[in-house]
């Protein structure tokens, strides 16, 4: 149960930081830097943003690191996971976002490597969701989301046993291929001129 | 450099240092590893579902050996069985769409016990773990293609009584041929679990080897699933000591729940996903019941390198 506990304090951290971060920003958003494009409001037309991505539910690891570049309409993102040498799995994902005034519809890709006797299992999954972002802080620099996925496993292979491919055929088929999550992200925008 | 940013310096590295001890604690391995059930008496990989529960696939499964580690890829095997109501009979089958074609539940003992009984000749193991053989006895819980259909009073017991004349031939069987094993019954349904422990001979059964057990058995939750029922539908007086759920429709309240009952936990599911792996590594099942047993098997034993 340790490191699920270990998530939840460190998702409760985060969030507690980010409304602390609130009232810091009141006091530092005379110093932040002004966006060069639309001063009065608190995004670049191209940003780069490196972030974490955390989440307690089962299948991915706890906390995850991530890249992505946006501009007002659009995100693409790469996740990736520093933590494959806890136990031998590790969670890739490549995501497309759509930026709207306040949810972000996202479709992905995701591929999970299960560490068999012979080599890795690779397991690829399609993503579905959509996030809410959370308000910015110091200016712009800082930002966030929290967002609910469906990931649905559609073929995997490797480690030395049968692949396998997902079927509708029935409830027993599929039933253990569609996974639902929540996680929360929180990202540093750099700016891109 | 000052004292205090020395003393601030050497601060930071006792955290890091704690830290990434703390980390390695949790990611260190143990001697834990789950009993492996074969889902259907059917584990052959690819899972496909299709071939559930039929005779052909129970004796494909029962042959499947791991060469390189001496062992079966499993530790036990689950047999579903029906009261199939129009006909009286006791059959093994996932679900009641083409009754004609199952077997008899008993002529799924048999063949379970003569793989057994093979192995034994040969000299080989007849568990992955070394320990004794579970067969895990499903009562579903309706009699005819819709799940509605439960049973009367007397189909009840007639299922009931089929249970336990399996748990017998299988358990005789076993003494004769010098294997270990248990049972585990398992049912959605409280009556059927409550028919079994008040049929003549089942506390007998008990006394025997290894024992029996009844598991109570969760799956998606209501609506989605009619044949779930509430944990405390289950009556709590008849020895209940085990609880079959599924990893993605079970969360840590469920797990404190089943804790306050004195229940064991059975995790089971089809296909393996991470999800799969992370429920077994933090909720410590003694039982896997899995489609992809010797996927299982493989992971269990890298982790353990």
């Amino acid at each position: 149960m340790k490191i699920r506990w270990f998530s939840k304090y460190l998702l409760a951290a985060v969030v507690l930081l980010a409304v602390s971060a609130v009232h810091m920003d009141r006091a530092w958003a005379d110093e932040a830097v002004t966006p060069q494009v639309g001063a009065e409001e608190s995004q670049w037309s191209h940003t780069l943003e490196l972030g974490t991505n955390i989440r307690t539910d089962f299948g991915v690891h706890v906390m995850r690191l991530d890249a992505a570049w946006s501009t007002d309409r659009v995100r693409g993102m790469v996740v990736l996971d520093p933590l494959f040498w806890l136990d031998g799995k590790s969670s890739t994902d490549v995501l497309a976002m759509w930026r709207t005034d306040g949810f972000e519809p996202f479709v992905g890709w995701r591929l999970n490597r299960v560490r068999l006797l012979e080599g890795s299992q690779s397991q690829h999954n399609l993503l579905l969701g959509t996030a809410l972002r959370f308000p910015e802080f110091f200016g712009g620099r800082v930002g966030g989301q929290w967002g609910i996925e469906l990931a649905m496993m559609l073929y995997k292979h490797g480690g030395g046993v049968e692949a396998n491919a997902i079927r509708f055929d029935s409830g027993r088929h599929y039933i253990d291929l569609v996974n639902f999550g929540m996680f929360a992200r929180f990202h540093y925008n750099l700016e891109i001129r | 450099m000052s004292h205090a940013n020395w003393n601030r310096g050497i601060r930071r590295v006792v955290w890091m240092a704690a830290t990434v001890a703390a980390l390695a604690a949790t990611a260190c391995g143990d001697d834990y590893e789950p009993l492996i059930i074969c889902h259907n008496a059917n584990c052959l990989e690819p899972a496909n579902p299709e071939d559930d529960s039929t005779l052909e696939t129970l004796e494909a499964s029962m042959a499947l050996f791991d060469e390189e580690r001496g062992t079966p890829p499993f530790d036990g095997l689950e047999i579903d069985t029906f009261w199939w109501g129009d006909e009286e009979r006791c059959l093994m089958a996932h679900d009641l769409d083409h009754p004609e074609r199952a077997v008899d539940a008993v002529e799924a003992v048999e063949a379970v016990h003569e793989a057994l009984s093979d192995r034994m000749s040969r000299g080989e193991a007849i568990t992955r773990s070394g320990e004794h053989f579970t067969l895990l006895i499903e009562l579903k819980g309706h009699v005819e293609p819709p799940k509605e259909a439960h049973h009367n009073p007397e189909q009840r017991r007639q299922h009931a009584e089929c249970a336990v004349e399996m748990a017998q031939l299988f358990m005789d069987g076993a003494d004769d041929a010098g294997y270990s094993a248990e049972v585990v019954f398992m049912s959605f349904a409280p009556p059927l679990l409550k028919a079994l422990s008040e049929v003549e001979g089942f506390d007998a059964l008990r006394q025997r080897q290894q024992g029996v057990r009844l598991s109570a058995l969760h799956g998606l939750p209501r609506p989605l699933d009619i044949q779930t029922e509430p944990l405390d539908a289950f009556p709590d007086d008849i020895g209940i000591d085990l609880i079959s759920a599924h990893p993605h429709w079970t969360r840590d309240i469920d797990i404190q729940a089943y804790e306050s009952r004195g229940f064991e936990l059975n995790l089971w599911s089809f296909n393996l996903v991470p999800e799969h792996y992370d429920a077994i590594r933090i909720w410590r099942p003694i039982y896997v019941t899995t489609s992809q047993a010797p996927t299982l098997s493989a992971w269990l034993d890298q982790k353990a390198r």
